[in-house]
Formats: structure tokens, sequence, C-alpha cells
């Protein structure tokens, strides 16, 4: 089979730029509508506290500072310990003065910005992953030269050492005394950041693999069916769960596919096991593919 | 262009599927939940998959393997996993390798420009985390042990990719100690004993060319300080991290202050500062000639590193040993013994006795309710107790499994800090969740029971973990 789909430059390009929009916008959470009023100091003694203490303490509203007494301010500029403190013109601040700035300061401390939830999508490590590649794409026993070449790749790619880790099961620090110089992201198998590398590699593995004509039809066995299963709701479904089943599709995604199905054989003549490899490199790329 | 429009419509149309909120069917539920705690892809034939489309509740069906690793019922208390049983040794593996992601320092340190790379052939790095991976499998062992008491784990692996075994308790040809079991690579298997206060003997010729005379010698790598995971020596060589093979702790400008500030974020979930800006107003002192006591800005995280650091002031290394190149230096601590009357653990001028007093030291922060915590303790076992006798650690052990298992970050800090960022109404919701999860169990003691209830929460049913929806 031809890789049609997998060389057209502006779509892994357009790909890409999905891939990352999710990454922003899939970290959900929701923004509080609580508004914090903020009380503010009066302009005078704001005015000396900005002529003598912003350059070093920062602006007043965030001043590390704030709730400093008369005692402790004046107890920095005297003391002679903090040797920064000790300039002419703050030695110069009267009692009064200084008084005012503690009034300044004299408020509570500003809250930080609203929060939101924390929220990152939890996907599979490296070792999920090649157990998924090898349960979807190749089948048990076989050993023709194509089922090797998928084994292959997915060593390739997922197995060694690179972007999604390596073999050494030393945690965290392998030691080359005994010959082992390979070193595993202990992260990478639990609860992996997404990042653009990853994403890379898995992009690229879905590619190379599926370019396999082995690989779609273990994909359609896996789910049941063959090339030349039709494209309805059933079947999208059948392959959907069995590549995604702690994922439930609906009506929009399934619709979806099977458009893109009927859109490769009509629109650009492609053949059965083309149109499917359409659909399975749609699932193969997506991040869903790696969630848990 | 058409194929391709129609290509990118479906990419953002399955995108969409994982942020929006819908029920999953039990069969979801439990490919969901047995991908999480195997991290491995379900074989459609597995039993349990059957079970579930047939009836069976799908966490129950989830913890039946999940319990397949348990230590009860093994006739090496400490084994968990059965050699031939992939589940088991999978969940197992994901478990522990969670517990270790929980921990500030992961490798042994550069002391003195000296990499003790070859303490990892002995002290497996993560043998911190089997006293949390101990206490999940073992039910009888109360989450109160990861801070008590000074056994010494350490994990087991087997050998199944991996080249090279080393591990056959026999020292190979060039290394330096001559009768240690070393620490094993592979898969992780279970944990084992090893003996607090054991010793082993060197022997090496420093720079080998030209050859010098062989140095010799025996020496103690595995004191145990007491606290459980806090006192193993893994955890101190990880975290004191000193920059001299000779530390001289004074209580004011030098103090086991990076080891500390890890207890803090490994075992309370907290980064520092863990109190308020009016706390360390007290300790403020414009004469001092430590820096850090003449502003509180500074004084408001020192108060709580250094005062509990107080209790591993004993700690010293031993004798360094080792080649220059391969196979690295080691050094292990071990433990000054008192020979000074008690005096301030947190003095205002460098005290040169410090290190030579008893360890003695406080737990200062806020809790997560704003309490002020202040307590003298008078070492670390003590300090274990009185970690254990508060909220904090359970609820930080809450809310990083509720983490792993939904992937949500609860706070769980002192939110009426006025400096603490305004929580939104769902991030409260949440930290009410993890809360009352920490101090259920706080009394049930079991993280086994704690994960049970996290599966069973109506959450973990909803294909995005309800965000959005609290
Ligand atoms: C030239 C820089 C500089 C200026 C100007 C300055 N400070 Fe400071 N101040 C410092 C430094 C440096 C310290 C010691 C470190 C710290 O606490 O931030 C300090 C410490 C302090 C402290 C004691 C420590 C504490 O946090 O309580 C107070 C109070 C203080 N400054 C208040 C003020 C006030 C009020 C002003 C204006 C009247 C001012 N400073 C102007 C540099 C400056």
């Amino acid at each position: 089979m031809k890789s049609i789909i997998f060389n057209h430059y502006s779509l892994t390009k357009a790909i890409w730029l999905l891939i990352l929009l999710c990454f922003i916008s899939c970290v959900g959470g929701t923004k509080s509508e609580l508004v914090i009023e903020n009380r503010s100091p009066s302009s005078n003694s704001s005015t000396l506290y900005q002529q003598h203490c912003m350059s070093c303490h920062g602006e007043i509203e965030n001043s590390e500072k704030i709730g400093r007494t008369f005692t402790q301010i004046k107890g920095a500029i005297h003391s002679g310990a903090i040797a920064a403190m000790n300039g002419a013109s703050l030695l110069a601040l009267t009692d009064q003065e200084l008084q005012e700035v503690a009034d300044a300061l004299d408020r509570p401390f500003p809250p930080g910005p609203p929060q939101t939830l924390q929220f990152k999508q939890i996907l599979g490590g490296r070792e999920y992953l090649i157990s998924k590649f090898k349960m979807i794409f190749m089948t048990d026993g076989m050993s023709s030269s194509e089922e090797t070449t998928i084994k292959n790749l997915i060593d390739d790619f997922l197995t060694k050492p690179g972007y999604l880790g390596g073999k050494c099961e030393h945690l965290a620090f392998c030691s080359n005394l005994f010959g082992i110089t390979q070193q595993e992201d202990a992260s990478a198998l639990v609860h992996p950041i997404p990042s653009v590398p990853r994403r890379g590699v898995l992009t690229k593995a879905c590619q190379e693999i599926l370019s396999l004509d082995t690989a779609v039809t273990n994909a359609l066995t896996f789910a049941s069916l063959t090339s030349s299963s039709t494209a309805n709701e059933t079947n999208i479904e059948k392959l959907f769960t069995v590549m995604n089943p702690s994922i439930i599709i609906n009506s929009t995604v399934s619709s979806g596919l099977i458009n893109l199905h009927t859109e490769a054989k009509t629109i650009h003549a492609l053949s059965d096991i083309e149109a499917w490899q359409m659909v399975i490199y749609a699932l193969c790329v997506s991040p869903t593919f790696e969630l848990l | 262009m058409k194929r391709l429009n129609q290509f990118l419509l479906i990419l953002s149309m399955l995108f969409s599927l994982q942020v929006t909120a819908s029920d999953l069917n039990d069969i979801a539920i439990f490919y969901r939940c047995y991908s999480q705690i195997t991290q491995k892809f379900p074989d459609p034939q597995l039993s349990q998959i059957a079970a579930v489309k047939a009836g069976k509740d799908p966490i129950t069906a989830c913890l039946e393997i999940f319990d397949s690793a348990s230590f009860a019922n093994k006739t090496h208390t400490l084994k968990a996993a059965n050699v031939n049983d992939d589940n088991a040794k999978a969940v197992l593996k994901t478990m522990h390798t969670l517990h270790f992601s929980w921990f500030a320092m992961q490798f042994y340190p550069e002391i003195a420009s000296q990499y003790l790379t070859n303490v990892n052939n002995i002290l497996d790095s993560s043998s911190p985390a089997s006293f949390l991976t101990k206490s999940l499998f073992d039910n009888a062992s109360p989450m109160s042990d990861i801070v008590s008491g000074t056994v010494s784990y350490r994990p087991i692996r087997v050998f199944e990719n991996v080249p090279n075994a080393p591990y056959n308790g026999t020292a190979i040809a060039d290394y330096i100690f001559t009768n240690v079991k070393f620490a094993s690579v592979g898969n992780l298997l279970g944990f084992e004993i090893l003996p607090v206060d054991d010793t082993l003997d060197y022997s090496f010729d420093e720079n080998q060319n030209p050859p010098e005379s062989i140095i010799t010698g025996t020496l103690t790598y595995n004191k145990h300080f007491g606290g459980g995971l806090m006192g193993h020596q893994t955890y101190l060589i990880q975290n004191i991290k000193s920059n001299t093979f000779n530390p001289t702790p004074d209580g004011g400008v030098k103090t086991m202050r990076n080891w500390s500030r890890s207890v803090f974020n490994d075992l309370l979930c907290r980064a520092l500062p863990a109190v308020r800006e009016s706390d360390g107003a007290s300790f403020v002192d414009l004469q001092s000639s430590i820096t850090f006591r003449n502003s509180q800005s500074c004084v408001k995280c020192h108060t709580s590193m250094d005062q509990m650091a107080g209790v591993v002031r004993g700690a010293v290394y031993s004798a360094k040993v080792g080649k220059f190149f391969n196979p690295g230096h080691s050094a292990f601590i071990e433990e000054r013994t008192p020979t000074q009357p008690s005096a301030d653990i947190f003095p205002t001028a460098p005290d040169p006795a410090f290190r030579n007093r008893p360890p003695e030291g406080r737990l200062y922060y806020r809790t997560h309710n704003g309490t002020l915590v202040d307590q003298a303790v008078s070492n670390l076992q003590d300090l274990g107790t009185k970690i254990a006798a508060q909220d904090d650690m359970y609820n930080c052990m809450a809310k990083r499994y509720y983490q792993f298992f939904t992937g949500i970050d609860g706070d769980i800090g002192d939110i009426a800090d006025p400096h603490h960022g305004t929580l939104s109404s769902e991030e409260l919701v949440v930290r009410g969740i993890i809360l009352n999860l920490g101090q259920q169990l706080k009394t049930h003691q079991n993280s086994r029971v704690l994960i049970e209830t996290i599966l069973r929460r109506p959450e973990y049913k909803k294909s995005n973990f309800n965000v959005g929806g609290f």
C-alpha cells in the first residue's frame, strides 16, 4: 500500500497544530467567579513608599514587606545589620514618615489570582503503549515478514531508549558498571507529561506501522471486521471500542469516521483497505489513543 | 483538499471526546482501572472482562487484579509477586514507580565533585518508596509505618530484558566491595529487609595507573536513624546533599536543610514556606550575623526547614571509598554520638558544637486548616511519630493517589493564609473530597482501602472525571 496520506506535508502540519491546541485546551478547568477587592493604600504614604522602598521591595500592592511595623522598619534601617538599607536617604526619614510607610504597609496581603482546577489527562506510559500497539497491530504467533517488520517498528519507536524511555529497570539510574548504560525515565512509566517529542514519536510510529497492509488487517481482525466490511455505525463503533476501550464514542465522531471512509473511497478512489487505513490512522494519531 | 478537511474534522471531534462529560459503562470502567493499575493494554481474553460483561462490578473485578500483588499469604512475607503472574508484577511495578515519583530526590548526589555512583549498586535508589509500596500491599502495615521504625527495605528485582545481571550475590572482577549483596536490577518482585548496621569490606587501588598500594577496610553502610523512610540510608544520602564529606552543621549558616525541605515535600506535599508571614516574625533578629535571620521573608522558610533539620545533625559520611573512575565513589551516612549538652536548636549565631549535641529539632508548620504546629522533637523517630499524629501526611497521600487515578490535583495547603491564592468553588469541592479521604486514611491507616474508595467515587465513572462539573 502506498502511504498516500502520510506524505501530505500540510496534513502533517495541521495535525500538529491540532495536537498542540488539544494539549492546551485539554488541560481544562473552570475559572473562579469570585471578585476580590483590594484595599488601596492612601496616596501620601504610598508616595513615600514609592520614593524610598519600591526600588528594592517591589510595588506597594505586592510589596515583600507588607505587614511590617514601624519598629521593624526603623530597626531594619538603623540597626546597621542590613547594609543595603544604610543609605543616607533612608536614614534621613523621620519617625513620622516611617510611621506613614508602616501605615501604608499595614493591610492584608493581596490574595493571589484565583486558581483553576489543576487537571492533567491520564495518559498511558511507555509500557502501556507498547502493549497496545502490539495487541492491535500484531497477531500472536504469526510470523510473516510484515509481522516481523511491525514488531521491529514497535521496538524501534517505543521499546528502545528514547523519548519514551529505555529498557533499564534500575529505576532512575543505571550504573554503567555492569554494562547497563540506558537510563529509564521513571516518570515515563506512570503519568507521563504530554510532550511534543512524545507526540512526534507516536505519530511517526502510527504512520510507519499503518503503511503495512498487515497492520491494517490485524486491527480490523481485532475488531472482528475485514477490509470489505462496510463503514457503518456498528462497525465503526466496534473498531473504536477495541482501540479505545475506556472511552465512549458519540454519534458525531461515529459519523465523522464514516464520512472519512466514504470520501476516501468515492472522491479519492481509494481501495477498501486504504479507506480503513485512513480511519485507523485517525484513531491512532489522536491523543485519545494514549488515554487510560 | 476535501479529504484533508474531513480528516482534520474527525481529529478535532476525537479530541472533544475526552473533554466532554459522559458516563462510562461497566466495561469501560474496568478497562480504565485495569490500564491504570497495570500500565498495560488489556488482553480481551482476560477472564475479568468476561465476568464484567456477565454483570460483575467492574471495580471489584479490577481490585481482584490489584490484590494479586498483595503480600498476604505469600511464603516470603515481603515478596509480592509470583514470578509467573504478569498482572501482579505489573501492578506492583506501577504502584512502586508511582510512589517513587513522589520523591523530590531520586538520584545519589554529587558531593565535593565526586558522584556517588557506586552507592546505586548497593542501595536501590527507590528504596525509600519501598515503605509506601510495602504499606500498600501489606494489609498488616499501617500507613504510619512509613515514618516509623528502623527497618531498612530494599527492592528485589528480577532480570528479564536487561543484559549483564549483577545480582548473583557475589562480587565481580574489578569491583571494590568484596562481601556485598548487590542491589538487583530488573522487574520488581517485592522487597527484602537489609540488615541495619551491616558492614562491607572494600579493597581498591585508588589511581590504578601507575599501581599504588591497595587500600582495604570495612565500613558500615546501613545505619538507620529511625523514623521509617526519613531515616533510611538512601533517603539520607540522597537528601542531605552536603557539599563536603565532612559536614559541620552549626544550626545557623550550615545545617541539613535540604533533607528537611524534602521531608516537607515528600511526606506533607508542602513547598516552603509552610508557615505564614507572621510566624517568622519572632525569629527575625536584625543583629544576627546569619543573613537570613535579618529578614522575615527569608526566615519564614528557614523556621520550618532548619528547626526540623536538627534531628539529622549527627549525620556524617563514612570514609569515601572508590576509584577515581569506574565504578565511582561511595560514601554512606553514619551517626555521631552526641558529646555536648542540648542547646538552642535554632541559634541566632552559628553554634560550633551544634553537630555534637543531641539530635533535637522542632516540627514547625501550618496545617491544612491553618493551625500552627510547633512541637519539640527529640530525634528522628519522634519526628515521625509527631508527623503521623497530624492530618497532613494522610491528606498528602490522599491527594497523590487521587491525582494518580483521576488526574485532578487538589490543593491541601493552608488556604486561610492571606498569601495563598483564592480557590475557585470547584477547587474547594475537590479539596473537601481529598481532605475527607485523608481523614479516613488517618483513621483506617490503609492505603489499599483509600484506593478502593477513590475508585468507587462517582467522578471515577465519568469520562472526564467530572472536571468542570464539581
Ligand atoms: C537599597 C535597597 C533597599 C531599600 C531602598 C529598602 N530596603 Fe528594606 N531591605 C533591603 C534588604 C537587602 C533587606 C534584607 C533582605 C530582606 O529582608 O529582603 C531589607 C530588609 C528590610 C526589612 C527587615 C526584614 C523584614 O522582612 O522584616 C524591612 C522591615 C524593610 N527592609 C523595610 C523597608 C522599607 C519600609 C523601606 C523603605 C522605607 C526599605 N526597606 C527600603 C533593601 C532595601
